[in-house]
């Protein structure tokens, strides 16, 4: 019942701040000035490699849904001409704005295909320029520039570095003001979350992604730290792991006693939550974990994975998990 | 004059003597035999003999340490027919006999005419002419044999080493190499087990006895059934028949 | 002889005729028509800007041509480890040379030492990773008998293969670590007209060594110390070997990643065509390993559109089966 309501009160939030943010339907961006040029760096397969724009692109190129949502967030949709890798549905906000970019594929396209498109700037992921998707070299060599937010390379990247990313997208795209509306909302609704919690007592939580008998979960990043935001300290945060995903065993979640559980739910589709079902079942059988506190409280909380990844997706779940995990209504 | 000298020479391995202080000669010019039973370090003696394990001031080739004589400048005047061969190559029969002519060819270039002419006698001498255009995978063991004999012949060496070479033979081929031998006129020191082949075509024996030179000399002085027995443990008798000399247990 | 010319003749218009016909398969469809009417406006210098000109010739060209290259390059190796361990059974994905170039090059990247030699770097850790393995391997196994050399490759490759999944977990970067895993899977993606300059010079290379070495290369094939009592020395030759196939290997990791069983399959069929002598089964190998690697890329390009499949496990699905069928065959008594 109470997951449901959450559902709904973050469905509806969400549509509010797009509203608020003003991004469906966005002014076009103002023309560039002449010498305009945009220059960044990235670590592509181990090299160093620096990405430039020196007119505004018009022919992108996103190939990782975080990424598509970014630039749909900012209304750059007639700059876009093409899609790749949908993992889950698109963010139901911008919808409309991604029906407008052709979808190369349901995975990662082949080289010609994405060639084929002529594309003066390339994004995503920066698996999707290994050699899973496309070998970054491959498309530099052809002079486009690829370019990987931030948020999605540093292992301390916070709320803060999305939206710088957020800024960088929108230096590039000459849509500064778009990006700042955009920030400003987020950081708008993330200020009336935190007046709400400030003075409840903060929780311990544990990221559950999957298991293969040892859970698979978060211990620092981004995760964990857009979690600090609304008082829900990660217990893995300092388990000795320098990673940002990895397996952990159940004896540490045992000892670390969390309140909370939070469970990445890989159901397709927004009413189907088959996945995240099983997942508590299989917590709920495993003896073992009789005693942890979320377990006997039966504290599961279900995101996709998306919401707690960087993306544009961040302050509204943060809203909706605050709103859970400290049994509180926003607005 | 001898063409090799061997000069105390021991080898020993894992705590035991294979080789135990041998000293030989062998005379220029003439077949030698090394017999003796196995184990007495026969096939050990040969690897020193052609370079494939090394020795230092024991083995002399024309009076030079041949440990300090290169394996090229061996190889001009040495060949070397192996107890057994390990060829993985599915080659030509004529192409493996030309590879005898390997030392005088001259560096990236291929094989000259005139090296195929003289591989091309020297398949005539072991009578495998017709064979040339045949793969090795589709030849006999004793037909392989017989291919490696006419490579080493196409060597043109001043010595031929030959371990057990009439193993896979038939009894024709066995004779018809030792003829072989006898005509191409140059030094052969050769491992045999047929003692009557050793005592009919070889000029001297070698007779060798737990890693040691048991005795050596003119084959028809050594081989006698008495010393015979000696070596090999069992009574042997020796006889006369068609003006050939027979040896047998 | 006059056979033999007549045969590579055909390999060699059959392979023309393939990179021609191979142009015209790719995740775009383009009607025959057009990619005819392209190829024809090129040679009449016209104009040459239309997206179809680019896929055809930035784009599917210099693939095409480099796959071709790859696979003569991959067999010539496979057909000089062959020789080398005097054994039919080696191939440079079997005796742990491509893990090892793997491990070098993921090394190199993970521990960001890739960026010392850029961009190089990734071709200087494969190339010591060859290296290393090929050296062990020709060390251990030696002489040895086909099974010991070929479990020892196996031995090897494991090895090699654990090392960079350790490599691969040590590292914090994720995507790294992706990028990593897929280092070893073969793939010719997104080729550029740059890498195939590097490609040829390594084919070059490799078939002037062949060919400069043909005669001592046949004399190891009678055996270590036939060679040597026909006074080749074979360690040296031995050492040449492992240096260039290492170099040859290495560059084609770096570049496409690891493409098993080529090495392996295409010198047994070379020596079925043409014969054994290194002379001539250099030029059939070559041919062959060519032919096979530009027909694998188009299935590779085409049989899963819009996405693209890794070259690397087509030709393992093709040639593991190849692989048991000549053990069984050599091993049935």
């Amino acid at each position: 019942m109470r997951l449901k309501r959450g559902i709904a009160i973050g469905l509806s939030a969400m549509a509010l701040t797009f509203g608020a943010a003003g991004c469906g339907e966005n002014p076009h961006p103002i023309d560039p000035p002449a010498n305009f040029e945009v220059s960044w760096t990235e670590m592509l397969d181990g090299q160093e490699v620096t990405g430039k724009v020196e007119a505004v692109p018009a022919r992108a190129i996103s190939m990782s849904q975080a990424t598509t949502e970014m630039m749909l967030a900012l209304g750059l949709q007639d700059k876009m001409v093409g899609t790749a890798m949908l993992e889950e549905e698109i963010y139901p906000p911008l919808k409309e704005a991604y029906d407008k970019v052709k979808i190369l594929s349901e995975k990662w396209p082949s080289y010609e295909i994405f060639m084929a498109e002529n594309p003066d700037f390339a994004t995503g992921w920066e698996v999707a320029f290994t050699k899973r998707g496309i070998p970054a070299e491959r498309i530099t060599a052809q002079n486009v520039p690829i370019y990987v937010p931030a948020s999605m390379q540093k292992l301390d990247a916070d709320l803060d570095t999305v939206f710088e990313d957020m800024t960088k997208y929108g230096e590039i795209f000459a849509a500064e003001d778009n990006a700042k509306n955009w920030i400003d909302a987020q950081k708008k609704i993330l200020a009336e979350v935190q007046d709400k919690i400030k003075d409840l007592p903060r929780k311990k939580i544990f990221v559950y992604d999957s298991s293969d008998g040892q859970p698979f979960t978060a211990f620092k990043g981004y995760t964990t730290n857009i979690l600090k935001l609304i008082g829900a300290d990660n217990v893995m945060e300092n388990a000795g792991v320098d990673k940002t995903w990895a397996a952990t065993s159940w004896e540490s979640v045992v000892a670390a006693d969390p309140e909370y559980i939070i469970i990445a739910d890989y159901s397709s589709g927004v009413r189907n939550d088959d996945d995240f079902q099983q997942k508590v079942a299989t917590i709920l059988d495993n003896p073992q974990l009789d005693n942890v506190t979320a377990v006997r409280e039966n504290h599961f909380i279900k995101v996709k994975l998306s919401e707690i990844t960087p993306g544009v997706r961040t302050v509204e779940s943060l809203k909706r998990l605050a709103e859970e995990i400290h049994g509180v209504t926003i607005d | 004059m001898n063409i090799i000298e061997v000069k105390n020479l021991s080898y020993v391995i894992d705590d035991k003597k294979i080789l135990n202080g041998v000293n030989a000669n062998f005379a220029e010019g003439k077949i030698t035999a090394i017999i003796g039973a196995n184990g007495s370090g026969k096939s050990t003696l040969m690897s020193f003999l052609s370079k494939t394990r090394r020795s230092t001031e024991s083995v002399y080739f024309k009076g030079q340490d041949i440990d300090k004589i290169s394996a090229r400048d061996y190889a001009f005047q040495v060949s070397v027919l192996p107890q057994q061969h390990k060829m993985t190559a599915d080659f030509y029969v004529e192409d493996v006999v030309v590879m005898g002519r390997f030392p005088y060819k001259k560096k990236f270039r291929d094989y000259t005419a005139e090296d195929r002419r003289i591989a091309q006698k020297a398949m005539t001498s072991v009578g495998i002419t017709h064979l040339a255009r045949r793969k090795l995978s589709q030849m006999s063991g004793g037909e392989i044999q017989r291919v490696l004999i006419a490579k080493a012949l196409a060597q043109e060496p001043e010595l031929i080493l030959m371990d057990e070479p009439t193993n896979h033979l038939d009894v024709k081929y066995k004779i018809a190499l030792m003829k072989t031998l006898q005509e191409y006129g140059k030094t052969v020191i050769i491992v045999l087990h047929d003692l009557s082949l050793a005592v009919q075509y070889c000029d001297e024996i070698v007779v060798m006895v737990e890693g040691g030179v048991f005795a050596q000399g003119n084959s028809k002085k050594i081989m006698q059934p008495e010393l015979l027995e000696k070596i090999f443990g069992v009574p042997f008798v020796k006889f006369e028949h068609e003006g050939r000399t027979y040896i047998n247990y | 002889m006059k056979n033999l010319y007549f045969r590579a003749g055909i390999l060699a218009a059959a392979l023309i005729l393939s990179m021609i016909i191979a142009i015209g398969f790719g995740s775009i469809d383009i009607e025959t028509k057009i990619v005819a009417q392209e190829i024809l406006n090129f040679f009449q210098g016209g104009a040459a800007d239309s997206s179809n000109a680019m896929i055809i010739f930035d784009i599917r060209l210099p693939r095409i041509i480099f796959a071709a290259m790859s696979g003569a390059i991959l067999a010539l190796t496979g057909m000089l480890m062959q020789t080398v361990s005097q054994n039919y059974l080696a191939d440079p994905y079997i005796l742990g040379v491509s893990s090892g170039a793997g491990m070098g090059a993921v090394l190199c990247i993970v521990t960001g030492v890739a960026q010392i030699f850029a961009p190089y770097g990734v071709y200087v850790g494969a190339f010591l990773g060859a290296a290393l393995a090929t050296a062990i391997v020709v060390n251990i196994a030696g002489s040895g008998s086909t099974i010991k050399l070929v479990l020892i490759g196996m031995g090897i490759s494991a090895l090699f293969s654990a090392m960079t999944m350790l490599e691969i977990y040590g590292s914090k970067n994720e995507a790294q670590v992706r990028s990593a895993m897929f280092w070893l899977m073969g793939s010719f993606t997104g080729l550029q007209w740059q890498m195939v300059p590097i490609a040829l010079a390594v084919l070059i290379l490799l078939i002037g060594f062949i060919w400069l070495f043909r005669h001592e290369l046949d004399l190891i094939l009678l055996g270590r110390e036939e060679a040597q009592h026909l006074g080749l020395s074979t360690e040296r030759l031995q050492q040449m070997i492992v240096l260039v196939s290492s170099m040859a290997i290495a560059v084609i990791v770096s570049i496409a990643g690891i493409i098993g069983f080529i090495g392996l399959v295409i010198p047994h069929i070379a020596r079925f065509i043409g014969e054994s002598r290194h002379g001539v089964l250099l030029w059939f190998t070559s041919l062959i390993g060519a032919l096979v690697m530009v027909w694998a890329d188009v299935i590779a390009r085409s049989m899963f559109k819009p996405e693209e499949l890794p070259i690397g496990i087509l030709t393992a699905c093709l040639g593991a089966p190849i692989f048991i069928q000549i053990i069984n065959r050599k091993y049935k008594n």
